[in-house]
């Protein structure tokens, strides 16, 4: 893999495993609990509610759910300079008037979309040379309006051009 | 001789002081200018516009020289009629009496501003309610926008002044379209703040109440574009339309408070019969609740009265399913299901 341009692979990756993962139930589960009326046309909320960069663009005027990421290498690692630390963030975000969900759900529509999120990465071997390392899972308030999520995982990925 | 008097020929008095001149002429002083050409005919509306009354008034400040003072009146008539929080139709607008009504003996005279919008909301039993409002900028140099550093909303603060009747004193915290377009609005607002003392005139001269409505976002799976009407609920009839009923008619349907849900290992919720026809009060009702053959022995219920109070007890495994809870007054049966949940 050339250098650099494991970030844009990774995020390519990424919005994949959302939208079109192999397991087929769990991207339906995520799609629907982002907005369900996207079943079947999952690839319409690239760029509407799921955004392949950190900012949401434009004003946003609906309740609505969204998922931000981003991808970075903080630092080559300290102990071999053939390996660097990859690191993907990935951000829900849920307005407060979509955050009670069904009763059979038991759970908020903030930690429901992170658990799927974490089923999805936590431990995937698609990603880096080790598998996807479930490194934080922390809340936070946006706005007074919208409740985050802020999931972040890590793995290895080669620093040098493949010979 | 031709009468070249406006004012009648008021009775005499043997007085001739100008107190008791005062006393003779005031009423019809009145009332020659306001069947002149100078006054003119409007409604006087109630605060639901239920009620209204064709009056003769004059109206002043039609001559404006700013834009506010373009949306303000004031008028005349005869007094005891007008009170804070009464409409007043006419140029094909609707105004609202916003100020304590001053009488000086002769006439009274109120100042009114112009309603821009018909605001619309449901009240807590579901009945629609429409009142004209007058509103104002209450964020004139706003940008419109507000955000951090991950998303941007839109930001807007407006005045609304409303009559102060039993409707209106519960605005506080619903959602409303505050939207020019005709066909589907899309600008919310939030009731954030009342004031209901501020304008409060007394019985004797009315009232009228004033809220800040702050923007918030529109939530296209509760709110209803077509009525206008925010976070709507649909009051349901029970009563399917190829029902067959009994020869007396028979219709109730079965209420409860809030969302028809237990909680499993929660409080008991009651269930009661609501009739049409208060004549079906005396009537027995059979109860019958129906679940899955598994989950039979974890619902509860009591009878009190014609009502009955079903719980869950606790078992996770029960959670997220339904039961079937049935009423039958004469033949005539009415089901509701009742969802199981736990958990936030």
């Amino acid at each position: 893999m050339a250098n650099g341009s494991e970030i844009i692979d990774y995020k390519n990756r990424i919005v994949k495993d959302i939208l079109h993962n192999e397991d087929k139930a769990l991207s339906n589960d995520l799609v629907g609990a982002v907005d369900d009326s996207f079943i079947g046309a999952e690839d319409d909320l690239l760029y509407r509610n799921i955004f392949p960069y950190l900012r949401i663009p434009t004003t946003q005027e609906e309740t609505r759910c969204y998922i931000t990421m981003s991808v970075d290498m903080p630092r080559v690692s300290t102990k071999n300079y053939f390996f660097k630390d990859m690191v993907i963030t990935i951000n829900v975000i849920v307005h407060e008037k979509l955050m009670k969900m069904p009763a059979h759900f038991s759970a908020t529509r903030v930690d429901y979309i992170g658990s799927l999120i974490n089923k999805i990465f936590n431990q995937n071997t698609e990603y880096g040379n080790v598998p996807l390392e479930y490194v934080s899972d922390t809340e936070s308030i946006m706005l007074n309006t919208f409740y985050v999520r802020t999931l972040r995982f890590r793995c290895n990925e080669l620093n040098t051009v493949r010979c | 001789m031709r009468n070249w008097y406006l004012i009648n020929q008021p009775s005499l008095t043997s007085g001739g002081f100008e107190n008791e001149a005062f006393h003779d002429y005031r009423d019809d002083t009145i009332n020659e200018l306001l069947s002149s050409e100078i006054a003119s005919t409007v409604i006087l509306y109630n605060y639901d516009l239920s009620i209204q009354k064709t009056i003769r008034v004059i109206i002043q400040g039609n001559t404006p020289d700013t834009q506010l003072k373009s949306m303000e009146r004031t008028v005349i008539t005869c007094p005891g009629l007008l009170k804070a929080g009464m409409y007043v139709f006419f140029e094909d607008r609707y105004w609202l009496i916003t100020g304590y009504p001053g009488n000086n003996g002769i006439y009274e005279k109120a100042t009114i501003q112009l309603c821009q919008y018909m605001l619309r909301w449901q009240n807590d039993i579901g009945t629609i309610i429409d009142r004209w409002c007058c509103a104002t900028s209450a964020s004139k140099y706003d940008t419109g926008e507000v955000g951090g550093s991950n998303i941007t909303l839109t930001s807007d603060s407006l005045t609304l002044l409303l009559p102060e009747d039993d409707e209106t004193y519960y605005l506080d915290g619903k959602r409303v379209f505050i939207d020019g377009r005709k066909v589907n609005p899309v600008k919310v607002y939030n009731i954030t703040r009342t004031d209901s003392v501020l304008y409060d005139y007394g019985e004797s001269h009315g009232g009228i109440l004033a809220f800040i409505a702050q923007k918030t976002e529109f939530n296209p799976e509760i709110d209803n574009q077509d009525l206008r009407i925010c976070d709507y609920i649909k009051i349901k009839s029970s009563i399917k339309e190829d029902d067959v009923l009994d020869e007396t008619d028979i219709s109730f349907k079965i209420v409860y408070k809030g969302l028809n849900t237990i909680t499993v290992g929660g409080n008991p919720k009651t269930f009661s019969i609501k009739y049409s026809n208060s004549s079906l009060l005396d009537l027995p009702v059979q109860w019958q609740i129906t679940a899955l053959p598994e989950n039979e022995n974890y619902i509860v219920y009591k009878l009190v009265d014609s009502s009955i109070e079903v719980s869950a007890k606790y078992n996770e495994s029960i959670i997220g399913t339904k039961i079937l809870l049935s009423a039958t007054i004469k033949n005539h049966t009415e089901n509701l299901y009742i969802d199981l949940g736990g958990g936030i």
